[in-house]
This record gives structure tokens, sequence and C-alpha cells, in this order.
């Protein structure tokens, strides 16, 4: 990895909530246009290390972070004060949540807001173009063509995932996380965000939090392996299943935790 | 046979469900047919006229003096009407805004210390009784208006107003919206908060991850999403504005005027009487047969308003659902 | 002479004696009245086997109005029905015109005339019994009437009657009395026809009403106060400006020797006894009360209503005049409990109880009771004048 070629680069974080330790020292660069997949056992920190890459761990009371991570070079919890800096940040980075969570109003609006937010902008004319072309790039354009007016809601659940990808699209960021993405759907569902996800690498940052070996198997092009808050394995995709250095791995790429 | 048994006890319960019912909705029809009844005197007299008329203040003067048999059954209570919906309106104009804002920031802009013991004050003061704050509307808002907006020129020119002459004390409209807007803010505000606080967290997180200010995840997807939560409290609220007696009865002026546009600011400085006003303070005159229909036609003109409301509320608020 | 000298000194001596001894002796004897004790800053005394009280709590307790005629030295105590005169020290005493003889006579302890309970009681229609093992005088008047009583007109004096009745049906479950408005009139009327029972007035009887066998009896008065705010430099109206500024004729300040503003009326809801006492000795139907006034519900909010407006002008039924507002001098006469029972006050009106003929039964125990200790009470907490 070439320094040009890091999106996010942290360094010796450590983080908490309250008194307990949920992240221990974690290391790690992660490439640009390229899926990282991050996968561990429940509750090991690779979700809370995912929402400190946003900072939308803030909201969570007593959470506590230090040490350094720079997405562009920039710090982003030391050198970002002010609130409209932190917008900026988020912008430059779109989540897409385990539970499908479109906004309840229509399929339109739920593209529509965000753009116009990031953009300020009320050209009805710019919003359809973007709206029509973000749901195009998630394949969901064809489905709900008609319906533009409907209640986001009513979609199926891999419709609405797709539907909030395409809203992170929306707001043109660099990087987007995903938090077990597919985790609450079918798997047909999960095949069509899986190729999607395929797409998008060729545009944007891609990191993936996910249960699912076989789907970090398909999809990622690097794998970190978290186990009780601590980065145990990083590396290539095909290194990582196939000749992981850490025993630990070892035992849970085998079924054995 | 266990079965049996509980299919029989299942069936007792369904039946003394059942009667319950039955009973409550008797009840409620035995309400409605005895206020009916009572009513019916001065209804079928007045007809149409019971709400496009004026002139209800001396109407029960006149049929409390006159000798039994010369009373007036006609009784006009345009005014009363007319002061329920724009002290119930203006109270709603005032707490909305307010109430919404308020919740806004317990919920969203304060630190948790501050908005738990904003929440308990929030719901203390839903908690007070209206007739305090009708003594704080009659000792704080009624001098306010009448110091601020009342010159004693003015109060020597409405006595001889040629449209329509009236006292200016400060006992107003204008107070009636104040103390009933106070009044009703903190239900507002804290089904509000009850509202807010039932949107699922991840709508927030959606909002704040594609880089929307926080001000804006809130007027643009919480509130939006707390729609009905916000429509039930408007509705509970507005419902409190128009059956408000004793607080408005104490600041509102207690005289049937109809507010005159003509009049311009002082549309506002106008004292007025609404229907459930009427009825507390009109009610030492009972002893009248007139007058103890005239009022419960005021109990039945109402509870036709709230409930018209309630159901124009209820349109309004699946059209906007639709959307 | 000396010998007669210490005779007349011994026999003082011994007279005051037997006169203690006999006093004394009563320590501990108890008067109830209607089930409740009857409180005397004077005990009983018994003397011959008679308990003696002081006068004024017996007869008042049964709606007695009681006076002293200190040249012929009697005790008066008219009621509805009754009129007992009981000259002190005589044994011959007067009741509705009849002479009767009581076994002790009324008499002078430390300067408080004592009368025979037993005789005062009964001679005002009042049931009394002795039980010697609680020492106690039971006397039964209001409890234990039964039968039914129609009440009926003035709305001034209706909730006086209303409260007189709840309580005199308490004390006798076996009473049913049913109270309704509809003004003096109504009142006369119904009286004079049978339909009523007692019949109420706010206003004095007519001459022909009184010919036709009414008979009225004072039951309280009403007295009504105009006020306007302390600082307002009117000091004193007549009637007729009373009448102006309340009928909307005259409608600034300056009219009437004040200062160039607005005057601002308050007035009572229409049900109101103050306001219908106002309307019949200020307005008196020459005018009406302009429909611009403000309106209250009771004596204390016009009151708040004046005390916090310069320019404002009430009227309060008199009970309720204190410091926060200011009392109008009118037709010259400072307005006070004083003055209105005088009769030099001209706001002041009587209120009345009527029945056909001299009132007998359960219509004088009612009208007794309301003349009572308790029923001046319960007229008292209405803000009207009581008889005593």
């Amino acid at each position: 990895m070439t320094l040009s070629n890091i999106s996010i680069a942290v360094k010796n974080v450590d983080s908490w909530y309250g008194e307990k330790q949920v992240l221990k020292n974690i290391n790690m660069e992660i490439e640009k246009k390229s899926i990282t997949a991050l996968i561990g056992p429940s509750a090991c920190g690779k979700t809370t290390f995912l929402k400190s890459l946003n900072r939308i761990n803030d909201l969570v009371k007593g959470f506590k972070i230090s040490g350094i991570i720079s997405v562009g070079g920039q710090d982003i919890y030391k050198d970002i004060k002010k609130a409209s800096d932190l917008m900026f940040l988020r912008q430059k980075m779109g989540m897409v949540f385990q539970i499908p969570n479109p906004f309840p109003m229509s399929i339109y609006k739920n593209l529509a807001l965000p753009f116009s937010e990031k953009n300020n902008l009320s050209s009805r004319k710019r919003i359809d173009e973007v709206v029509v072309k973000c749901l195009k790039d998630v394949h969901l354009y064809d489905e709900v063509k008609e319906r533009l007016d409907a209640s986001a809601l009513d979609l199926s659940g891999g419709q609405q995932q797709r539907l909030c990808i395409a809203r992170c699209l929306t707001i043109t960021p660099e990087i987007i996380l995903f938090d077990e993405p597919c985790s609450s759907l079918d798997p047909i569902s999960t095949l069509k965000i899986e190729d999607l996800l395929r797409e998008l690498k060729e545009q944007y940052t891609l990191v993936i939090v996910t249960h699912n070996l076989e789907q970090a198997k398909r999809i990622a092009d690097r794998v970190g392996f978290f186990y009780q808050g601590e980065l145990i394995e990083y590396s290539a995709k095909d290194k990582f299943f196939t000749r992981p250095r850490h025993e630990l791995t070892q035992k849970y790429l085998a079924g054995k935790f | 046979m266990k079965s049996n048994k509980r299919m029989v006890k299942d069936n007792i319960f369904k039946h003394i469900l059942l009667v319950s019912a039955v009973l409550g909705g008797l009840m409620i029809a035995f309400i409605f047919v005895f206020i009916f009844i009572k009513a019916w005197g001065v209804l079928s007299v007045s007809g149409l006229g019971f709400i496009t008329e004026t002139g209800f203040s001396e109407q029960i003067r006149d049929s409390y003096y006159l000798a039994a048999g010369e009373q007036t059954w006609f009784f006009g209570t345009k005014g009363l009407f007319i002061a329920t919906l724009l002290t119930t309106a203006g109270a709603l104009l005032l707490a909305v805004p307010l109430g919404i804002g308020t919740a806004v920031i317990v919920c969203e802009f304060s630190h948790r210390a501050i908005a738990r013991m904003l929440s308990s004050v929030i719901r203390l003061l839903a908690s007070i009784p209206s007739i305090i704050y009708g003594l704080i509307g009659l000792m704080v808002v009624v001098p306010y208006i009448k110091d601020s907006f009342i010159s004693p020129e003015l109060q020597i020119q409405y006595l001889y107003d040629p449209i329509m002459r009236m006292q200016l004390s400060g006992k107003s409209l204008l107070a009636g919206i104040i103390v009933l807007g106070i009044m009703i803010m903190p239900i507002l505000t804290a089904l509000t908060v009850d509202a807010i606080k039932a949107v699922p967290k991840s709508y927030k997180e959606a909002g704040l991850g594609l880089g929307i200010s926080h001000w804006r995840v809130v007027t643009k997807i919480l509130l939006p999403a707390a729609k009905s939560g916000l429509f039930a409290g408007i509705i509970l609220a507005a419902g409190r504005g128009i059956g408000e007696a004793i607080a408005l009865s104490m600041v509102s002026g207690g005289i049937s005027n109809v507010p005159q546009v003509a009049h311009g600011g002082v549309f506002f400085l106008t004292p007025v009487l609404t229907l459930a006003s009427a009825i507390v303070n009109k009610s030492e005159a009972m002893s009248v047969a007139a007058i103890e229909s005239a009022l419960f036609s005021c109990g039945v003109v109402l509870i036709l308003t709230s409930m018209l409301f309630s159901l124009s509320t209820r349109l309004v608020e699946r059209a906007v659902k639709m959307k | 002479m000396k010998d007669l000298k210490t005779k007349v000194i011994v026999l003082t001596m011994m007279l005051c004696f037997v006169l203690v001894g006999t006093a004394s002796a009563a320590e501990g004897i108890k008067v109830n009245v209607d089930g409740s004790a009857l409180n005397m800053d004077v005990a009983p005394v018994m003397q011959e086997g008679r308990v003696l009280v002081p006068f004024r709590f017996i007869a008042e307790n049964l709606g007695g109005i009681v006076s002293w005629d200190a040249g012929s030295q009697t005790v008066k105590i008219v009621t509805a029905d009754k009129n007992v005169s009981l000259p002190v020290g005589q044994t011959t005493a007067t009741v509705n015109g009849t002479a009767q003889t009581l076994d002790v006579p009324a008499t002078v302890v430390d300067g408080r005339t004592l009368v025979p309970v037993r005789f005062v009681a009964e001679s005002l229609g009042a049931d009394v019994s002795w039980d010697d093992a609680t020492q106690t005088v039971n006397v039964k008047y209001f409890s234990g009437i039964t039968g039914t009583l129609k009440v009926g007109g003035s709305t001034t004096v209706l909730p006086v009657a209303q409260a007189s009745a709840d309580a005199l049906m308490k004390l006798s479950p076996g009473l049913s009395v049913t109270v309704t408005g509809g003004g003096s009139g109504v009142g006369t009327s119904g009286a004079k026809d049978g339909t009523l029972n007692i019949g109420m007035q706010s206003s004095d009887l007519k001459q022909e009403d009184k010919a036709a066998g009414l008979v009225p009896v004072s039951v309280g008065r009403d007295a009504i106060v105009v006020i306007v705010n302390k600082a307002n430099t009117v000091e004193a109206l007549t009637r007729e400006q009373i009448k102006k500024i309340f009928s909307g004729e005259i409608k600034n300040w300056q009219d009437v020797g004040g200062k160039n503003a607005a005057i601002v009326l308050h007035t009572r809801e229409a049900g109101s006894g103050t306001l219908d006492g106002f309307n019949s000795l200020i307005m008196k139907k020459e005018a009406e009360i302009d429909a611009i006034a403000e309106p209250h519900a009771s004596n204390p909010l016009v009151k708040q209503a004046v005390a916090n407006d310069e320019n404002a002008i009430g009227f309060l039924s008199l009970g309720h005049l204190d410091t926060s507002v200011k009392g109008i001098v009118a037709e010259g006469v400072v307005a006070s409990e004083a003055n209105a029972a005088t009769g030099q006050y001209p706001f002041v009106r009587n209120l009345w109880l009527s029945t056909k003929g001299t009132p007998s039964g359960q219509a004088a125990k009612f009208i007794n009771f309301v003349r009572s200790v308790k029923g001046q009470q319960i007229l008292a907490s209405e803000d009207f004048i009581p008889l005593r």
C-alpha cells in the first residue's frame, strides 16, 4: 500500500464505553477504492471501530477514544472541533446500517433530502437527475420508477437497503461504511447487494463489517479479524483465508468459536 | 374436561367485558340524550340562530329578570362560538411552536441532567389545575396587557365606539389566548417529547451519518417522523382549549362580544366569553328554566365542536399520512 | 340600735351564704339543644330543682330575638310564633299575651339575668327533658320535625334558605324542604295562594299584601356598598350619580369630580343576590346596568378587579368591604355596618320570610331556624348582615 493509496489511517486507537475498554491499540490502513471487510465474533469491537470512523459513536453516552484516525490526512478527532467540519467529514463518508433505515417518507424524498441538504439546492431538475442516477447505480430504478412518491417503508428489506445505499451515493462520498448490511436480508437480496458492492468499489472506498465469512470471501480485498477489542490479523483476502498467521484466526476460520 | 372448564371461564370473561362495554356505551348515550333533552327547549326555538345570532349576555340577563312566561327561549351564541374558536386557535398558534421547540431542546439539545429536570418540570406544569393558570393570568397577564396596549384615551374612545362599545380592561381575547396557550404548552411539550422519543434512533443515525446537521436532522427527519404523535398532541391540546372554562372565565372578560376586524389591533383587546366559560359563569342563574336550557345548549355546541374538530383533524392527519 | 345593726349584718351574711350555696350546687350541669351542647360564658345554676341559664343563650339558639327592658326589669323574647315576657323576680310571665306562672322567677346573678331553661324553652315550643344521670337538660326544637315544606321566592334569600333547609333537614331527617327561586314577587304570590308555605322576599311587602294576611318576619339585612380604587379622588356619590354611572350615561370620572378617565364598570353575573340588591336599591328599574360592564362571579373578584384598576367602579355586599378598596360615601352617609344598622345608610334592604297568617308548625320552626344562632351564621356566610 503506497501512501497515496491510503484512505483511512488508524494509529494506536483505544476506546471505551464508560470504564469498559472496547478497542485496544488498533493500527490499520484502509486502501482507496477497495473493499475492506471486518470480521470477528459478536462484541469483538468491529462495529465500534466502524462507527468510530465517521464519529457516529459520539452519540453514545460515555464513549471515549484515544489515538489517531486520519481521513485524507486529517485527524478526525483532534482536528475536527466545529460541528460543520464534522458534517463535512460525514459527507465524505456515507454509512449503511445493519437494519435498513430509510426515512419514513417517499422514495424520492429519501434521496432528495440528503442531496439538497448537502448542496443547498432546491432546483427540482437537478435533484431529479441525481435521484434517478443514484437509483440506477443501485439497480433499484426499474423496480420503483413508477412509484417514486410511494413511502420508502413499503419497499422490501432488500430494496430498502439498496435505497439506503443510493441515499449515500447522493452525497458523493469518498468512503462508504457498511455495518452488516445484509444481516437482515434474504439470500437473493444479499447477492444483489454484494454485486452492487463490487461495482461500487470502482469509485468508492468501502469498509464492511460482516458476520458472514463467505461474504467476506466473496467480496473483500482485504480482511481484518477483530477479537476482544484487538485487531488480531489484517491482510489481503487470499492470504487471510489460505494462510492465516495467527492461531486465533485459524480457530475462527475453522469455526471453533 | 380441563379445556371445557377453561372455555366456560373464557366465556364468562367475554360476557363480563361485553356487559361493561354495553354499560359504558349506554352511559355515554344517556349523557348525550340527557344533555340534548335539557337543551331542546332553547335549541328548538333558536334553531341555527343559536350559533349565527349574537346577544347571549343580554338574553341571559333578560331571561333572568323577566317574570316566568315572559322569558325568551331564543339565545344567540355566535360571539361565544367565535371566541371559543379564536382562543383555541390563537393558543395553538402560540403553544405549538413553543411546545415543539421546547420538546426538541429537551430531547436533542440539552445535557441529560438538564433534560431530565426540564422533563419533570414540564410534566408538573401539565398537571397544574387550570384555576392556577387563571390566577396567574389575572395577576400577571391581564395587568400586563392593560399597561402595554390600553391607553386612557383608547379606553375612553371605545366607550363611544360606533361599531361596538366596550370596556377595555385588559381582560380580553388576547389574555385568553395567552393564558390558554401557556396552559396547553406543557401538555403539548410532554406529548411531543414522547413522540420524538418514539422515533427510531436509526433515523437520527442515518441523518447524521449523511452529514446533515443536527438541527436539520431534527426538523427534516425526526419531527416529520413524529408527525402522528404531534398531531395527537395538538388534538388533545386543542380539546383542552375548547373545553377550558375556569381559566378563561377569569381572564377573558365574560361578555359575549364578537371581536370586530374593523377595530384593527383592538380586535384582540375585545372582552369575550367562550362556550365553556359561559356554562360556568352563568350557572348561578340556572334556576331559570330557559337559562338552564341555554347553558345545556352551549354544552351541545361544545360537544359538537370538539367532535367536529377531532374528526377533521383525523381527516387532515390521514391526508398528511397519504403524502 | 346596735342589736338591729348586728341582726341586719348577720341576716345579710346568711342570705349571701344561702345564695352562694344554692348557686354553687349547679356545678357540672349541661344544656343540650338538639343534640349539641350549649356553650355559655356563665354556667347554668340549679335553684329549687330548676336549672337556670343566661336567657340570651337559650333564646337565641331557638331563634329568639331578645331584649331587656330596664324600666320594667323584664326580659323579652320574640320568635316567629312566640312572644315571651319574663319580669325578673316575679313568678308570672306572659306568653303570646297569656299570663303564666313559674315555679322559679328569672333572677339576676352577678349582673347576669338567668331564666329557668324549661319554662323558656317550653314557652317557645320546645320539648325539654332532664337526664339525671348526666345532669343534662335536653332541649329538642329543631330535631324530630316531620312533614314537607315549600319555600320559594327571592333569589337573594334563596342561598340562605337552601343552606338553612339543608342544615335543618340534617337535624330532622323526617322533614323535606324544597327551596325554589323565581323572585320576591313569586314568593309573595305563592305564599298568598298557598302554593308556598313560606315566601322569600328581598323587598318590603306592599300594604295590600299585608292586608291579604301575609306576615313578614325579618331574617337579616342586605347592604350594598359602591367601591372605587383607592387612588380615585372621588369620595362621595349620590344614588342618581351611581345610577347614571352604571347605566353608562356618565362615562368619565371628570363628570363626577374625578380626573379625565374612562369609568370602567364591574358588575356581577345574573343570579347574584348582591346584583339583585344593587338593582333594587340603586337602579330601581329606572335604568339598566350597561351591557358592557364586566361581570364577575363573586364579591372578592369584583374587589380584586377594582383594587387593580384606578378607573374601576363596582359594588359589594357591605360585609366584603375592606381597605383594599374605597367605599363610596352614599347620599352623604359613610358605608358602615353601624350606619346600616341605624338605617341612615341608604342602600340597605330587609330580607323577609313571610307566611299567610302568623307562622306556625314547621314553617315557624324553619323561620326560627334561620333566625337562630346557626341560621344567622349561614346568613352571614352568604354576605348578609345578621339580625344580631
